[in-house]
């Protein structure tokens, strides 16, 4: 049999470990929490990022519109409709996105969009320059992915043939996989 | 009876010790880990200042000549506490990307992708001097992006032979308008630890951080000569000249200019394609695509080398003779 003072000594030891473990185990979960938290925000920061970047996409050289001679080729703000049929040539490591440049004015031969779905798509090709309406940038969709992510911005389209401009959008979608 | 009592009371403060040990130890892991935690969550802040003050320059595209962000401070672009910020570029196979990092933390590790960025390899600072520069061959290819530390100073170190090249370096800088000061002299003698040094010399210098050796004639294409590690690498025009005397790392460059050579081989054969599209489409005799096509060829083929200029003006000129016959623009 253990005397009283023995008893006290194990209970406080018993109390002890017990304090410790839970200790530990709330030490370890914090700690866990707190880099997973760090790493969410700055996965997040980095997807935020991106969309800003791809927002401003268009303004990129390989389908941005310039105009030469003495103006030097200096782009301007809006997407030429016949190097958009040249971008997807291009060997560009962009992921699970859809990017895509829909033109909407003049509106007898745009795209519709009603509640949201785009109606009248004509994919241009290399065959149909000057008769299509929707331009196809990149499509890293694969079997078995959902749409994440979704982004619509106006942009002006230049025809370098006829000289003329159209108003579109330029449509971004994340898709990720469902496993 | 006596020594019974007195081995317990021994055992009740060995235990205390104990006890209170653990407790110690628990709360000093606790206390270090949390500062830890705390390091890491201002390393991503400040990588994430950075990445905001790069995503800012980079939205403004090439439109305008020299962009800094709306939001700039006084003595540069604030990231947060200092910080040791590294920048590394590295490449896999074709693909080249740069990779910045606060205090070697990888939770703070930042791809910037696709994009030409030149700053020191590795710089202690709380601040940044950021700007981009639209390059242009002979079209626009692409936005450099630099990054330095405010406050610096620049010294242009000329002779005779190279005075002209160094004049033009220096006026370029001068005209951006930016946080650091260019001293123009014909040696270094003036200047202190902490200052770049930069030569324009028929000579190689025995100090000093570059030493550029100027394109010859019309050429745009010169060299340049990382003085610490002896490293010769090439550049095309002032925005790889600024590349290669804001960073300091001839591996950095040369990882970059990997990157800029992409951008604009890929840039040259979209309108190479742009080209092809107009001939097939406009019906004129006169609208002659191919010798265009020709010349870009050539002048992707060149790149980087010293005769590359002919065919870079000859893309001009015919692009611009294409124009005058009605043919359009390719750019």
């Amino acid at each position: 049999m253990f005397s009283k003072g023995e008893l006290e000594i194990q209970e406080t030891i018993i109390v002890l470990f017990v304090f410790v473990v839970i200790a530990m185990i709330g030490f370890v979960m914090f700690f866990r929490y707190s880099e997973a938290r760090i790493s969410s925000e700055n996965q997040e920061f980095v997807m935020n990022r991106d969309k800003i970047m791809s927002v401003v996409f268009p303004n990129n050289a390989e389908i941005g519109c310039s105009v030469g001679g003495d103006r030097g080729g200096k782009p301007i703000a809006c997407v030429d409709a016949l190097k958009m049929l040249k971008f997807g040539k291009l060997e560009r490591e962009l992921g699970n996105k859809v990017m895509k440049v829909m033109r909407v004015y003049p509106k007898e031969s745009g795209v519709v969009f009603e509640n949201g779905e785009a109606r009248g798509q004509i994919a241009c090709t290399e065959n149909n320059i000057g008769r299509c309406n929707s331009w196809v940038l990149h499509d890293g969709r694969a079997e078995g992915m959902t749409m994440s992510f979704s982004m619509k911005t106006p942009v002006l389209i230049y025809e370098p043939v006829s000289g003329s401009y159209g108003v579109g959008v330029f449509v971004l979608e994340e898709w990720v996989s469902n496993e | 009876m006596l020594n019974k009592k007195g081995q317990g009371q021994q055992f009740n403060w060995l235990f205390i010790a104990v006890a209170g040990a653990v407790i110690l130890v628990f709360f000093t892991i606790f206390t270090f880990k949390y500062i830890e935690i705390k390091k890491i969550e201002e390393n991503v802040q400040v990588s994430r200042a950075l990445g905001q003050t790069i995503t800012s320059l980079l939205s403004h595209g090439g439109i305008d000549y020299t962009v800094t962000s709306a939001n700039k401070e006084e003595g540069g672009f604030k990231v947060g506490l200092f910080a040791e910020v590294k920048d590394e570029c590295r490449c896999v196979d074709d693909n080249c990307i740069n990779m910045i990092s606060i205090n070697d933390d990888s939770y703070s590790e930042q791809r910037v992708e696709g994009q030409v960025m030149f700053m020191p390899s590795s710089v202690r600072t709380n601040a940044f001097e950021a700007w981009i520069y639209p390059w242009y061959y002979p079209f626009y290819v692409t936005s450099f992006i630099y990054l330095i530390e405010p406050g610096k100073k620049i010294y242009l170190v000329y002779d005779s032979a190279n005075v002209k090249f160094a004049e033009s370096v220096r006026d370029e800088l001068e005209r951006l308008n930016l946080d650091f000061s260019v001293e123009f002299a014909k040696n270094a003698d003036g200047s202190s630890e902490g200052d770049k040094v930069v030569y324009f010399t028929s000579g190689k210098p025995s100090d000093g951080e570059l030493w550029v050796i100027a394109p010859k004639g019309d050429s745009d294409a010169g060299r340049a000569v990382y003085l610490d590690s002896g490293e010769e690498v090439e550049f095309v025009g002032l925005p790889f000249l600024f590349g290669a005397m804001f960073s300091d790392s001839a591996e950095n460059y040369k990882c970059n200019y990997a990157i800029a050579s992409k951008r604009f081989s890929d840039v040259s054969s979209v309108y190479s394609g742009k080209a092809g599209l107009m001939q097939s489409i406009v019906r004129n005799e006169e609208c002659d695509f191919v010798m265009f096509r020709g010349a870009l060829g050539s002048l992707v083929g060149s790149f980087g080398k010293e005769g590359a200029f002919k065919f870079r003006d000859r893309v001009i000129e015919l692009n611009d003779e294409l124009a005058g016959r009605d043919c359009g623009y390719v750019f």
